[in-house]
C-alpha cells in the first residue's frame, strides 16, 4: 500500500483492504469517541426553552412595502428590527432581570450586573414574524420556572422603561454623570498635584539624577573636609610659630607662601654676612651692631607677615566651614528627597487605580445613556408592545438533543478513523495486493499464497 | 466427490483430445475444474510447465519471507502432479529440490554425506546416491552443505558439472531454495544458471524499497520471471477479495 501513492487510481479494492486491515483501530476509535460522547450527553443537564409572541402596536406611519418611499415614513421590516433590538438591549433584560429577581439584583454591583446581563444576552432570542407586527421571543435556561417568568416580565420591564424615560429620569442621569465628571476631574487634580510635586520622582532617568547628585555632593564635601584639615593644620602651625618665635632661618614654611620665603631668605644672607663679619670686626664695631640691628628688624618684619598670613588663613577656614555647611544642608535634603520617593510613588498609584475606577463607572454611565437616547429614536409615545399570551413553564427540554449530537460524533470519529487508517497505510511501506505488487516491481505477480495459521 | 470425478474425467478427455506438449497444462481455477495439487500453486506450477522451465529458483528480498515454504511447497505440488497426472510409481522421481539454505544437514536429522559440497568433493557420474529421498513427499532433497570455499564455490561448481556430466538430467525439474539476494552474492550467479529465478515477496512485511533493490538485481540476471505474493493475510473475505481483483 505503500505504492498507493506513487499510483494513478485507488481502486475499491485497496479502500476495503485498509478497511479490513484497521478495523480494529477503525471501531475502537469509533467505540470510545461515542460512548464518552454518550456519557457526556447524559450527564449534561436539561435546558427548557420558553416562547411568547409580542404583539407591536402603533399609530405611526409605517409603510407597509419597501417601494413606498413616502416622506416620514419607515418600512415595516424597519420597525420590527428595531423594535427586537430595543427589546433585547442590555436596559430592557437588567431592568426585567431586576424584576424577576428584585434581591439578587440589588446585591449586585455595576460590574456584576454587566456580565449577568451579558449572560442573559447568550440565553434569550428574538425574531420578528414576516409580515406581521409580532416579535417571537425565546429564553432558554435550565430552569423552567425561571424561562417562563423571565419572558412574562419581558414586556413588563419595556412598559416600565418607558415610564422611566421621561425627561426627570434622563435629567437624573444626566447628574450622576456630571457628579461623578466632577469626582473623575478633582481626582485628576490630585494626581496632577502629586505628580507636580514630586516632579522628581517621576521618572527612573529623575531618580538617577538624584543618586548621581548625590554622589557628586558626597565628593565634594570629602574634599572640602580635607581642605578644612589642611588650613586647620597650617593655622595651628602658624600660631605656633608666633607663639615660640624660633630661630626663623630653620622654619619650614609652605610653598604657598613666597612673601615668607623672601624674608627668610633675606634673614639667611644677613646672618651670613654677620659670621663672615665676626672674626674680622670686633662684637661692638659699628658694622656688626648695625647688622644685628638688621637682623632684629627683619625678625620683626617676619613675624608680623606671619601673623598675618596666619589671619588670612584663619579666614580661609572659616569660609571653607561654611562651604561645607551648605553642602552638607544640599546633600542632608537631597537624601531626604531620595528616602520619600517610594511614599510619594505609592500615593500616586492609588490615585491612579482610583481614577481608573471612576472612568469605568463613567463607562457604564456613558451606555446607560447611549441606551436611552436609542431608546427615545422615534415616536414612542404611541407605540406600545403587548403579550399574545403568557409564556407557559416547558415541559419537555429542547437540549441537549443526545441522539442527534451522539450520532453526529459516531459519524465524525467515523470519518477520522477512516481517514487514519489510510493515513497510516500510506506510511506504511509495505505491499498490500498483487497488483501493487505488480506496478512497483513491473513484473507479474505469478502466484498469490495465503497466509498459514501453523 | 461426484465433482471430483468429473473433473478428472473432463481433464482425461482434453489430455486424450489434444495434448499440449510433454506435460499436461495445469487446470484454471476459473474454469472449475478439477486441480490435482494446492490451489494457491496451480498458478506457479502452469507457469513452470507452460514455459519449459526445468531449473527454477526462489529467493527474497531479506530473510523470513518465505522462499523455502515457497519451493518446498512448490516441489512438493510439482511431484504430485506428475504423480496424477502420468500415474508413475512413487519411486520414479522427477523433481529435486536443492536447498541452498541448509549449510548443515545434520540439524535437520540428515546424513552429513548427503549434501551437494560432498558430492563436489569427489564428483561421480550421479548424483542419485547423495540425495535423501524421504523427506519430502515424492521429492528428491539435497542439502547444499558447506564447501571447502564457501557457497560461491559450490555455485561455480554447479557451473562446471551442470554440462559437462550432466548433472541434473535424471531430474525433469529442479528447484532451487536460495537464499535472500541481497545478503547472498551467490544467488544472483546463480540465478544465470537457471531458467527462471522467483521474486518471493511477503505481503504486509517485505518492505517496498528493499523488494525494488531485489527486483533490479533479479533483472540484471536475465532469467527473472516474476514474483510469488507469500502470506497473503486474510484481510477481508476472500470472495471478495477475488471478486474485486476479477473488476
Amino acid at each position: 500500500m505503500a505504492t498507493l501513492a506513487k499510483r494513478s487510481s485507488f481502486s475499491t479494492l485497496d479502500f476495503l483492504i485498509i478497511l479490513f486491515k484497521h478495523f480494529r483501530l477503525i471501531v475502537a476509535i469509533v467505540l470510545v469517541s461515542t460512548a464518552i460522547t454518550a456519557l457526556l450527553m447524559l450527564r449534561a443537564p436539561d435546558v427548557f426553552e420558553a416562547q411568547v409572541g409580542i404583539v407591536f402596536n402603533t399609530t405611526s406611519n409605517i409603510r407597509l412595502t419597501e417601494k413606498d418611499r413616502s416622506l416620514g415614513s419607515i418600512s415595516l421590516r424597519e420597525t420590527m428590527n428595531s423594535e427586537t433590538e430595543y427589546l433585547l438591549s442590555s436596559a430592557v433584560l437588567e431592568k426585567t432581570y431586576e424584576l424577576t429577581y428584585p434581591e439578587r439584583y440589588a446585591a449586585m454591583d455595576p460590574k456584576e450586573r454587566l456580565r449577568t446581563v451579558g449572560a442573559i444576552r447568550g440565553k434569550i432570542s428574538g425574531l420578528p414574524k414576516r409580515n406581521t407586527t409580532i416579535i417571537e421571543v425565546k429564553y432558554r435556561s435550565q430552569d423552567p420556572e425561571e424561562a417562563s417568568r423571565f419572558l412574562n416580565n419581558l414586556v413588563q420591564a419595556q412598559q416600565e422603561l418607558k415610564s422611566q424615560r421621561d425627561p426627570g429620569a434622563t435629567g437624573m442621569l444626566q447628574d450622576k454623570i456630571q457628579a461623578t465628571r466632577a469626582d473623575l476631574d478633582s481626582i485628576n487634580l490630585l494626581v496632577n498635584e502629586v505628580q507636580l510635586s514630586s516632579q522628581v520622582y517621576s521618572s527612573d532617568r529623575q531618580i538617577a539624577v538624584l543618586v548621581d547628585t548625590n554622589s557628586l555632593l558626597q565628593n565634594q564635601q570629602r574634599e572640602l573636609q580635607q581642605r578644612i584639615l589642611e588650613q586647620q593644620l597650617v593655622a595651628a602651625r602658624y600660631a605656633d610659630f608666633l607663639a615660640r618665635k624660633p630661630d626663623i632661618s630653620h622654619i619650614a614654611l609652605p610653598d604657598d607662601n613666597s612673601v615668607l620665603r623672601s624674608i627668610q631668605e633675606r634673614f639667611v644672607a644677613l646672618q651670613d654676612r654677620q659670621r663672615s663679619l665676626q672674626g674680622t670686626y670686633s662684637d661692638d664695631s659699628v658694622e656688626l651692631q648695625a647688622l644685628v640691628t638688621s637682623l632684629s628688624a627683619v625678625r620683626e618684619e617676619f613675624f608680623q607677615v606671619m601673623a598675618s598670613s596666619a589671619a588670612a588663613a584663619g579666614q580661609q577656614l572659616q569660609l571653607v566651614e561654611q562651604k561645607t555647611r551648605v553642602l552638607l544642608e544640599k546633600l542632608r535634603r537631597n537624601e531626604a528627597d531620595l528616602t520619600r520617593f517610594p511614599e510619594v510613588n505609592s500615593r500616586l498609584g492609588a490615585l491612579l487605580q482610583y481614577r481608573e475606577g471612576v472612568n469605568d463607572l463613567l463607562r457604564v454611565l456613558y451606555r446607560q445613556q447611549s441606551e436611552y437616547d436609542l431608546s427615545v429614536i422615534g415616536d414612542r409615545a404611541n407605540q406600545t408592545l403587548e403579550m399574545i399570551n403568557p409564556a407557559l413553564v416547558p415541559q419537555q427540554p429542547v437540549a441537549p438533543r443526545r441522539v442527534l449530537q451522539t450520532a453526529i460524533v459516531f459519524f465524525m470519529s467515523l470519518l477520522a478513523s477512516i481517514t487514519l487508517a489510510y493515513v497510516l497505510e500510506l506510511s506504511s511501506g509495505v505491499f498490500e495486493t498483487a497488483q501493487a505488487v505488480e506496478d512497483s516491481l513491473g513484473a507479474p505477480v505469478i502466484c498469490t499464497i495465503r497466509q498459514k495459521r501453523n | 466427490m461426484s465433482v471430483y470425478r468429473d473433473a478428472l474425467k473432463k481433464v482425461d478427455e482434453k489430455q486424450a483430445a489434444a495434448p499440449t506438449g510433454p506435460f499436461p497444462p495445469v487446470t484454471s481455477p476459473e474454469t472449475g475444474e478439477f486441480d490435482s495439487i494446492d490451489r494457491e500453486f496451480i498458478g506457479l506450477v502452469d507457469h513452470v510447465i507452460q514455459h519449459n522451465h526445468s531449473l527454477v529458483g526462489f529467493t527474497t528480498a531479506y530473510s523470513g519471507d518465505g522462499a523455502s515454504y515457497v519451493s518446498h511447497s512448490f516441489a512438493r505440488n510439482l511431484a504430485k502432479h506428475f504423480g496424477v497426472f502420468r500415474s508413475e510409481a512413487p519411486d520414479n522421481r522427477q523433481v529435486l529440490l536443492v536447498d541452498f539454505t541448509c549449510t548443515d544437514p545434520a540439524r535437520l536429522g540428515l546424513p552429513a554425506d548427503h549434501t551437494l559440497a560432498a558430492y563436489f568433493q569427489n564428483p561421480g557420474p550421479s548424483l542419485a546416491p547423495f540425495v535423501v529421498s524421504n523427506r519430502i513427499e515424492g521429492v528428491d532433497y539435497l542439502p547444499v552443505g558447506h564447501g571447502p570455499n564457501g557457497p560461491l564455490d559450490l555455485v561455480a561448481s554447479i557451473t562446471r558439472y551442470r554440462v559437462e556430466t550432466r548433472l541434473f538430467n535424471p531430474w525433469e525439474f529442479v528447484v532451487f531454495d536460495c537464499p535472500p539476494v541481497h545478503s547472498h552474492y551467490e544467488t544472483y550467479v546463480l540465478s544465470r544458471q537457471l531458467n527462471a529465478i522467483y521474486l518471493v515477496v511477503k505481503h504486509a512485511s517485505t518492505k517496498v524499497e528493499l523488494a525494488l533493490k531485489a527486483g533490479e538485481i533479479l533483472q540484471g540476471s536475465g532469467n527473472f520471471a516474476g514474483v510469488v505474493l507469500n502470506g497473503r493475510k486474510h484481510r477481508i473475505p476472500d470472495w471478495l477479495y477475488r471478486r474485486m481483483q476479477a473488476r
